[in-house]
């Protein structure tokens, strides 16, 4: 009657090919010596027809609401300027952005214009995935510190979108209510920590001062800039971290964990940036966190009129600075090139997309659009700018720093982060934990 | 029985005259025709990929420089000096020997309580399915971060009842738990499986032996574990099979973490491949995957002779 056992071995193999299938690259040889060729001659791929055949291009981004709707209101009005060009827009928010961007990049089948984070561009152009913009692309008006961002070797593989400082949000109603007394631009990390301790009185059952940021790699690095100690990975690819500040700093929040101004680890941990639902002080749990000067808006829709900015707090040196938000680039596959190009450049340098667009990518690195903005800005954005314009006079200097140590922070250093927040490490374990896995990153 | 019919069969073509064209390479190949579209599948999306990744394993293919061949050079650094190697086999060893037994009981717990004919079972059946139709989408993931979360409704049941919830999904001890506990709750169509099985089982033994004096529980024992005892195993190896290879989850919903505690294999190899751009150190990681689910399906189908019960032609009851 039953007849299991033969199908049974055969099924079992044919499950367990299936894996292999799914799991094994997808690209062959001859992609790949094409893609070696590519930068020098990058022409070859553009499209030579003459400009009114009909184009659509894919876009890529992540962002906020507001900023969905105003990349797409401008989308809209391109295609109505250029009724040949259309767009397949991807956006979503942060969370997966660039797993899901590096898998359709390593498939070649990454959308024509893209968005960046800073930190990956050293990466993404060693690695020939992107195309120099000129000459189509003008940034006669842009800043030099926020272009070289996107140099590589002389040319410009992306542009910045605008620029934007480091700081700290604090939700001013909250501590105006439970009379905490608001930070000022300008203030130091003793103030900072004086502070916490001082709110400790205050705060009811929840409701915590900050973030655990004791392992956290940006908030650190602010620290280590403020003690005159320089970038936590050198340029030219060296873990340098101060092992005396990195204690220094991980045993401040040790404490503060002790007395519960942090929240305990897993509440900490569920925390997701701007989302209505976890973002823990959108929530009302903590009092401020880390923020960059153009995500005021996205919080403020969340609770209108709550939040404040304010500078990241310093010693020796400052402890906050400028970088480009974003850059946008066209991959090194699409077909359209030369029309992907010409929409950034409008994209970036001109007025009617500015209105659009706002300044929800940062203050536009093109000047004369910043200075067009500021006329007429909104309240919330000149809190931004505040900031930006708070943090520029002896901010540090921001780098893209080295290619290649993406993984390190977003993979090993936040595996120390998770064990230092949960208290399976000391924070001496955790510095040699760092130091071990940096090896092999450096060159 | 099947070679009886395909020899009685081939009398009759011999006894009928037969067409000159109509030698033995033309019946196979209208055969080979007929599957055609099968075999260019497999041969062009499975057996192509397949042998690819193995030569990929032993060279340094990182989709952006050209290929070199390195030897073992990956599976000795797998096996040397790859911590995060050891750490990921951990964690699914733990899942698949947590989520494939308390799978295939959930499964079997509702099948026999499905099997019974009341009124509306079809709707029962039909309703207590569905969450396996959606169980493995992106969408569950999401819903299951939010139950289980630190705000999530099941703290505030619990709260209910006076105790304090914690962050299930982002606390290091409960995190794999709450994972396994997803996807023992899409037992779907295991159960299904069971169903049909426990249909197959005649009913005449169950009215001989309470004849006899059995109760339900060794009526259970002694007569429905035994005739269910194939499926049993085809679900067992199906539900290993399917565990190893566990990844939207732990990818959705805690993305490995917190520190590691979810890292399991497949997302191991997953970011290996497509955030590093490791592919030729992703292919080897795969094999050892193979490798390592057919190790662990040979030893079930090893073992299977000593549980599983297979009815002969001859009669029930005789053990094989």
């Amino acid at each position: 009657m039953f007849k299991w056992k033969r199908s049974l071995s055969i099924l079992a193999i044919t499950a367990s090919i299936g894996i292999l299938a799914a799991c094994s690259g997808n690209g062959d040889t001859k992609n790949n010596a094409d893609s070696t060729v590519k930068p020098a001659n990058n022409t070859s791929s553009e499209q030579t027809a003459s400009s009114t055949d009909p184009v659509k291009l894919r876009i890529m981004w992540w962002g906020s609401q507001p900023r969905h709707e105003a990349t797409l209101a401008a989308l809209d009005l391109y295609t109505k300027n250029n009724p040949n060009v259309t767009f397949e827009p991807e956006y979503s928010g942060m969370d997966g952005y660039l797993d899901k961007l590096s898998t359709q990049a390593a498939a070649k089948n990454a959308p024509d214009i893209v968005q960046l984070d800073p930190g990956w561009m050293p990466d993404w152009m060693s690695r020939n995935q992107l195309i120099d913009l000129s000459p189509e692309v003008d940034v006669s008006k842009f800043d030099e510190k926020l272009l070289s961002g996107g140099q590589l070797d002389g040319k410009q593989y992306a542009v910045p979108l605008g620029s934007v400082a480091f700081g700290m949000v604090y939700d001013k109603a909250a501590m105006d209510k439970l009379g905490v007394a608001n930070p000022e631009n300008g203030w130091t990390w003793d103030q900072f920590f004086s502070l916490a301790k001082e709110s400790k009185t205050k705060l009811p059952k929840g409701q915590y001062f900050t973030l655990d940021y004791g392992g956290n790699y940006f908030v650190y690095s602010a620290y280590q800039y403020a003690k005159g100690k320089g970038q936590v990975i050198t340029d030219d690819g060296h873990f340098n971290v101060d092992q005396a500040t990195f204690l220094e700093w991980t045993k401040k929040f040790d404490e503060l964990r002790k007395e519960g101004l942090v929240p305990p680890a897993d509440v900490n941990a569920s925390d997701k940036e701007n989302d209505p639902q976890m973002d823990l002080m959108a929530s009302g749990k903590v009092l401020m966190r880390y923020s960059f000067s153009n995500n005021l808006g996205t919080w403020d829709s969340i609770k209108p009129g709550a939040y404040a900015l304010v500078t990241m707090p310093r010693a020796e040196e400052a402890g906050g600075w400028l970088k480009p938000s974003m850059f946008l680039a066209v991959t090194e596959n699409s077909k359209y090139a030369v029309e992907a190009k010409k929409f950034i450049d409008w994209f970036v340098n001109s007025q009617e997309a500015a209105d659009l667009l706002q300044t929800f990518r940062g203050l536009p690195a093109n000047k004369d659009i910043a200075t067009s903005l500021e006329a007429n800005m909104s309240e919330l954005d000149k809190v931004g700018l505040g900031l930006l314009r708070a943090t520029e006079p002896d901010g540090q200097k921001w780098s893209a720093g080295a290619g290649g140590w993406t993984n390190f922070i977003d993979k090993d250093w936040v595996l120390v982060r998770d064990q230092l927040m949960f208290e399976k490490v000391t924070p001496e374990q955790a510095f040699e934990q760092l130091k071990e896995a940096a090896q092999s990153y450096e060159k | 029985m099947n070679r009886t019919t395909a020899a009685s069969a081939e009398t009759v073509v011999k006894s009928k005259k037969r067409p000159f064209f109509q030698n033995k390479w033309n019946d196979s190949l209208t055969g080979y025709l007929f599957i055609s579209p099968w075999l260019i599948g497999f041969l062009a999306l499975t057996a192509y990929p397949l042998f690819l990744s193995l030569y990929y394993s032993f060279t340094n293919y990182t989709l952006m420089q050209p290929i070199e061949w390195i030897g073992v050079q990956n599976y000795d650094r797998i096996f040397t000096s790859d911590p995060k190697f050891i750490n990921s086999v951990k964690v699914t060893f733990m899942y698949v020997l947590a989520s494939v037994p308390l799978k295939l009981l959930a499964a079997l717990f509702v099948a026999m309580i499905l099997s019974k004919e009341i009124k509306g079972i079809g709707f029962y059946r039909t309703a207590i399915y569905f969450p396996s139709l959606i169980g493995g989408s992106i969408g569950v993931s999401l819903l299951w971060r939010n139950i289980f979360g630190v705000d999530g409704i099941f703290n505030k049941i619990i709260g209910v009842f006076g105790f304090e919830g914690k962050g299930w999904i982002t606390s290091p001890d409960t995190a794999l738990g709450t994972l396994i506990l997803l996807t023992v709750w899409q037992f779907g169509s295991t159960m299904v499986i069971f169903l049909a099985g426990l249909k197959q089982i005649p009913t005449d033994l169950y009215e001989a032996s309470s004849v006899d004096g059995a109760n339900k529980i060794v009526q259970f024992f002694k007569i429905t574990l035994p005739m269910l005892s194939p499926i049993i195993y085809f679900n067992l190896i199906m539900g290993v099979i399917g565990a190893f290879q566990m990844f939207t989850s732990a990818f959705v919903i805690t993305n490995g973490g917190p520190m590691n505690s979810t890292y399991v294999y497949a997302l191991y190899l997953y970011e290996r491949a497509f955030s590093r751009y490791e592919l030729g150190y992703a292919s080897a990681l795969a094999w050892i995957m193979l490798v390592m689910i057919v190790i662990a399906t040979l030893l079930i189908s090893y073992s299977s002779k000593y549980w599983v019960f297979y009815e002969t032609e001859s009669g029930r009851g005789k053990r094989k």
